[in-house]
């Protein structure tokens, strides 16, 4: 079988909630409840879900931007916790990631070409850095000599693509992106799932693509898995997580989506979700979804369904799941 | 109404021109809005649709914007030429406006029940008695859970979709003739979009509402518009009833909008990306707008900006080609017929 290049086992951060007086611990935000993912190289996984159901915090704990409070993330088949400096390197090259704000995340007082030579400047890495920048935003459809512009003189598409050629210069293992198209028009999110794909073809890196969108999801990854309240509701191909997904969550947010095409839209039965996503600080017992779902029985709100694996690679965490 | 007003549109907008400074955003625009109807009005960020709507209201600030151009004819009366005093009995009572971040629009130092019964003490209708009476149906009416309780409550206390119900029932505590909604689901999670459009669908069919829907989002325009106007780069470029703009456009931007938006269950056809960026809303060129990014564009595109045409019973467009002309994919491999 094939090493997963990152793996989280029983992934877990707990926020602490501190009081106002005293600065004494007083309750937790359960924003990633114990999650197991495994991810193969060269893989496109999907991670979608509401606000507040811990996927941000999940990509920012693969990555290690944050440190885990339970559980644990490996990279290559050996624990991350406790790297030495060299093994951290290691990781921050193989590991990139790409964030929605394209606007923050890049320094606006550096040139381009400033901002692309950074992360080789940090890991020593020899040769012509302006070659290499050049080559980089060339594969990303920008041009060699834009590397001697600012970041304030280009457009919300291509800074994102700046920040792509950013993380793919160092030829990253994984590529994180958190909400990357989000905050681009359609004509615009359309070049930028375009390039990625592209990329993730032509370099065999594996792509997590965090993102609240179903539909755009679902033109980019292979693999998606569904977060609520923290917890991983169901993990399946996409095949079968869009045409026959197995958890009552899924359902309801794929029977969400508003279909673009009005003779469709307007005789579509709409059965909206009620109610609003639980506070992390204070979930329901048993299933998380146990207070908003539409077949939910009496057992459900008192025991926790595990993540079961209900056909080969297909799981949910569901006592009834339809099948 | 008055007999003179009969049979016609509720709304009028005729050649419509908004600048800021040296900035065309909305460019000589005209569409009409009949009673009863929802019309949505469809873009990119720097189309001009929320320019548009916000100088239908009149909440541009003068300077910078000004008007050079054009008319808004509500209930027979031209709303730019209006005195201030009578434009602020307008809005809020004849046209009433939600935004599209509801946190940012709902004061967090007063409470929702002071802030709902706001519109109807400033339009002095009703006592006091009567503005509570008022502001408990309307919250009552979002389908908001307890509402007498909710009077007392500050938004923070509440998630982002019961604010934009608080919101809405603000918008339409007056009852007004037409509701304005700018981008009123973008800022939600999806489960709780499909919630506020399902409670906008009702409304309107209940008080027979006419609504303006401005969005950049196709799926959520097709559950409301029955005609759709679609804007670019501050130009109406394309106008008619939803099904047909959706099914048989007849403007290359909006075949190209509809390609580059997912359609979820549709995996087969790769999403076409619109190449480039918006024009220059400062230089703009000089024919038709979308033009440099244009797969169909001949020279006579690049050279002369097409009118806005008829080119069907009730369905406009911008355009100097005709649909069997369009370029619709890169190459016949990429995108089957």
């Amino acid at each position: 079988m094939t090493q997963p290049v990152i793996e989280a086992v029983s992934l877990a951060k707990h926020f602490p909630i501190r009081s106002k007086i005293l600065g004494r611990t007083i309750g937790h935000v359960r924003a990633v409840d114990g999650v197991d993912l495994k991810l193969l190289p060269g893989e496109t996984l999907g991670i979608v879900g509401e606000s507040g159901c811990g996927k941000s915090t999940l990509g920012r704990l693969l990555v290690r931007l944050l440190a885990p409070t339970g559980g644990d993330l490996r990279y290559a088949g050996r624990t991350t916790r406790g790297l030495d400096r060299a093994g951290d390197m290691a990781f921050r090259r193989a590991v990139q990631v790409v964030f929605q704000n394209p606007y923050a995340s890049l320094d606006s007082k550096l040139t381009v070409g400033r901002i692309l030579s950074q992360p080789l400047r940090l890991h020593r890495v020899p040769g012509d850095h302006g070659a290499r920048v050049g080559a980089a935003l060339e594969r990303v459809g920008l041009q060699a000599k834009d590397a001697a512009r600012y970041p304030h003189q280009f457009s919300g598409g291509q800074r994102q693509r700046i920040a792509i050629a950013r993380a793919v210069i160092l030829e990253p293992r994984v590529l994180i992106c958190d909400e990357a198209t989000s905050a681009l028009d359609v004509s615009v999110q359309a070049q930028i799932v375009d390039l990625l794909t592209q990329l993730q073809r032509e370099t065999g890196m594996a792509l997590v693509f965090i993102a609240h969108d179903l539909a755009v999801v679902e033109r980019l990854c292979r693999r998606v898995m569904v977060m609520y309240l923290g917890h991983t509701m169901e993990v399946a191909g996409v095949d079968a997580l869009y045409d026959s997904a197995a958890h009552p969550y899924t359902r309801a947010l794929l029977a969400a989506i508003p279909i673009p095409d009005p003779a469709v839209e307007r005789t579509r039965r709409h059965a909206p979700l009620e109610g609003q996503v639980p506070s992390p600080a204070d979930p329901p017992p048993g299933c998380p979804f146990s207070t908003r779902c539409p077949i939910v029985r009496p057992r459900c709100r008192e025991e926790r369904p595990p993540l079961r694996e209900l056909a080969p690679g297909r799981y949910a965490a569901c006592h009834f799941p339809v099948t | 109404m008055t007999a003179a007003l009969a049979g016609r549109p509720l709304l009028e907008v005729r050649d419509l021109t908004v600048r800021f400074g040296p900035l065309t955003a909305v460019n000589a625009v005209s569409f009409s809005v009949e009673r009863g109807e929802t019309v949505g009005i469809v873009g990119e960020s720097g189309s001009g649709k929320t320019a548009l709507a916000h100088a239908v209201m009149r909440l541009h600030d003068t300077p910078p914007a000004s008007y050079p151009s054009g008319e808004v004819i509500f209930e027979g009366r031209d709303l730019l030429r209006l005195d201030e005093r009578d434009m602020r009995a307008v809005r809020g009572a004849d046209i009433a406006m939600i935004f599209q971040d509801p946190m940012a629009s709902l004061n967090p130092v007063f409470t929702i029940g002071d802030q709902v019964a706001e519109a109807v003490l400033t339009h002095g209708r009703d006592g006091k008695e009567g503005a509570r009476r008022r502001t408990v149906d309307a919250l009552a009416e979002t389908g908001l859970p307890d509402p007498e309780r909710l009077l007392d409550k500050y938004p923070h206390e509440l998630s982002g979709g019961m604010q934009q119900r608080v919101m809405i029932a603000m918008a339409l505590v007056m009852r007004p003739t037409l509701l304005i909604a700018d981008e009123p689901t973008t800022a939600l999670d999806v489960t709780i979009q499909a919630q506020v459009l399902s409670l906008l669908d009702d409304l309107r069919r209940r008080h027979d509402m006419t609504v303006l829907f401005i969005t950049h989002d196709l799926g959520a325009l097709a559950r409301l518009a029955d005609r759709v106007l679609v804007m670019y780069a501050g130009h109406a470029v394309e106008l008619g009833a939803a099904q047909t703009v959706y099914r048989a456009p007849r403007m290359p931007y909006t075949v190209d909008l509809l390609a580059a938006t997912p359609r979820p269950g549709d995996r087969a056809h790769p999403l076409r990306p619109i190449p480039g960026a918006m024009p220059d809303l400062i230089n703009p060129p000089r024919g038709c707008p979308f033009a440099p990014r244009c797969r169909s564009a001949r020279d006579i595109c690049h050279r002369t900006k097409p009118a806005l045409e008829q080119k069907a019973d009730g369905h406009w467009a911008r355009c100097h080609l005709e649909p069997d002309e369009f370029v619709r994919s890169e190459s016949p491999a990429e995108m089957p017929a």
